[in-house]
């Protein structure tokens, strides 16, 4: 397994190494390694302080050197409530099942923040993290799921906000307002499966930046936020009506974050179980399919 | 030398490992391409990536590499640049894949393959200990219980709560090699690392290692620097461009290196 000494530099290729043609033999077939899913559970259940950890730097970074610091996580979806309110509630005036707009739309914008964030933060966390991922061996999908946990601290802010609205509206709580804790865990399910595909993704097309905003554009316009769920409904055809809640399973999410904390209604739980499975669903697709293509991502990103 | 397979703690095993190179994962040199053209490279990458063919493409880093290694020893990994040597770490480390091959350790790996890369400018020095502590392994319990020994060991002083991208290069690396070492694992990976910071800070770095060797630690370094690898590690493996070339005391192997660095000529 000597190569002639003094035939170096063949190709001057600067990672060194010899392409096949200078191997003198063949090299074996690629070699499968299975993924094992327990095994990964287990070291990931191991990492639950590294997990924190980036959760806790990701927030430290992200308001390092700005004025209003973590103010940003509560003023990003309240001024998006601003601008629908002056859009939706005053110009187009898309009606807000007769409660004033601005509780209306924000009631449904802050659980949707917390989604669109942790997808957002999401789609870069493997490249902006490209040094470590290279370098040190960790189960890497801490890093897309502390980009769920540090925008679910932010929407934690957000919810303040939220409750200080509702109250000063005279919107008081209601049993109904226990649906939160169901609503939130099928978001969550939701935002993981997504936040883990779109950085496995960017991994390998950064495309995937400038694609995954139009996207979230789309979702956040596809979805009964900035508009009552009748409206919605009405503006689909006659027939696809029944199907709305299931093509766009965050539609009874989001509806019922609206339901519960302004209507004291609760959920409507047959549309709210089928999206909670496929989230579930999507999930554990999602992880299989992560952990298959994460050992490649130090040679490839 | 190498020992029997039951006291081993690393072992490659016919390992092979390969890395595109070039034309594929060509970066955009140019900007303002048409769309069209944009489409066609895409498509075109991706029927290239379907037939396994193109044989020039890749480089193979490792090639059929084989060795043990037992609890305790402390080996060097030499050879000119392209040899494998960082690619052989990064395997140990599980850091990447082999494309066949097996690549097995016993115990906890520590591995100072790239000190910097786990610091993050923006935070303190405070705050990057946890960070890269956890990152290598330690609970947030154990970090506070060895806090101020990092702290000292990196002669960080008063610098502690001072965000580390205005710290020196040299402080920096202080940090990070501060916190590794006193990570305490079972099997230890260096990189290189000693070719930064100054020579009280290199010194220190080496007693340190010693130490690890006498407290039964394995040792695997990679390093440039001869009269180290001479101090540090009583075996060598000789890696050249991806096979290993020769494996057994270090004197020999340095010689042998010399010589063919000699006969290849300037």
């Amino acid at each position: 397994m000597t190569g002639a000494p003094g035939e170096s530099g063949s190709g001057g290729s600067r990672v060194g190494g010899r392409t096949t043609e200078d191997l003198g033999i063949d090299p074996p077939p690629r070699q499968r390694y299975p993924v094992r899913l327990g095994t990964a559970l287990r070291e990931l259940s191991a990492g639950r302080e590294l997990l924190l950890t980036f959760a806790e730097r990701d927030l430290r970074v992200r308001y390092k050197q700005t004025i209003l610091g973590a103010f940003w996580a509560v003023l990003q979806p309240f001024l998006l409530m601003v601008i629908f309110s002056v859009v939706f509630g005053r110009i187009a005036r898309v009606g807000s099942e007769g409660v004033p707009y601005p509780v209306f739309a924000y009631s449904a914008l802050v659980p949707w923040g917390f989604f669109s964030a942790a997808v957002t933060y999401g789609t870069t966390c493997l490249v902006v993290n490209g040094a470590i991922v290279r370098k040190i061996y960790l189960p890497r999908e801490v890093f897309p799921l502390s980009s769920v946990l540090s925008s679910a601290a932010d929407f934690a802010t957000s919810a303040l906000i939220l409750l200080l609205m509702l109250l000063g509206y005279g919107f008081f709580p209601t049993m109904a307002w226990l649906s939160v804790v169901p609503l939130l865990l099928a978001l969550t399910l939701f935002a993981v499966a997504s936040t883990l595909l779109v950085s496995a993704v960017t991994v390998y097309f950064r495309d995937s930046r400038f694609v995954v905003p139009t996207i979230l554009q789309l979702v956040l316009y596809a979805t009964p936020i900035a508009y009552p769920i009748g409206k919605g409904l009405a503006a689909l055809p006659e027939g696809m009506r029944p199907l709305y809640p299931y093509l766009n399973p965050l539609v009874p999410i989001l509806d019922g974050f609206r339901r519960a904390l302004v209507h004291g209604q609760w959920p409507r739980w047959g549309q709210l179980g089928f999206s909670a499975a496929l989230g579930l669903a999507l999930l554990t697709l999602a992880y299989r399919w992560y952990k298959r293509l994460d050992a490649s991502f130090p040679d490839v990103i | 030398m190498s020992s029997d397979r039951a006291s081993s703690v690393v072992t490659l095993e016919r390992v092979w490992k390969r890395y595109r190179i070039g034309g594929a994962r060509r970066r955009r040199v140019t900007r303002g391409r048409r769309l069209s053209s944009e489409i066609a490279r895409v498509v075109e990458q991706a029927r290239r990536r379907g037939s396994e063919g193109s044989a020039g493409r890749h480089i193979w880093a490792l090639a059929d590499a084989s060795f043990e290694i037992a609890a305790g020893e402390a080996v060097a990994i030499i050879g000119a640049n392209g040899g494998g040597k960082s690619t052989t770490l990064k395997l140990i480390a599980r850091i990447t894949q082999p494309w066949s091959g097996t690549v097995r350790t016993r115990g906890r790996i520590g591995s100072l393959i790239e000190i910097r890369s786990g610091i993050h400018p923006e935070l303190t020095g405070r705050e990057n200990i946890f960070l890269y502590g956890t990152i290598l392994g330690l609970s947030r319990r154990d970090i506070r219980r060895r806090f101020d020994d990092i702290v000292d060991f990196a002669e960080l002083g008063r610098y502690v709560d001072t965000p580390v991208k205005r710290y020196s290069s040299g402080m920096e690396i202080r940090l990070g090699f501060s916190v590794a070492v006193h990570v305490e694992p079972d099997i230890l990976l260096i990189d290189e690392v000693l070719a930064v910071g100054d020579e009280s800070f290199q010194r220190r770095c080496l007693q340190r290692m010693d130490r690890f060797r006498t407290e039964g630690q394995t040792l695997l370094f990679v390093s440039h620097v001869m009269s180290d690898v001479r101090r540090l590690c009583p075996r060598a493996i000789y890696l050249e461009r991806g096979a290993v070339r020769m494996d057994g005391p270090t004197d020999d192997v340095i010689r042998r290196y010399h010589r063919d660095v000699e006969e290849a000529g300037p």
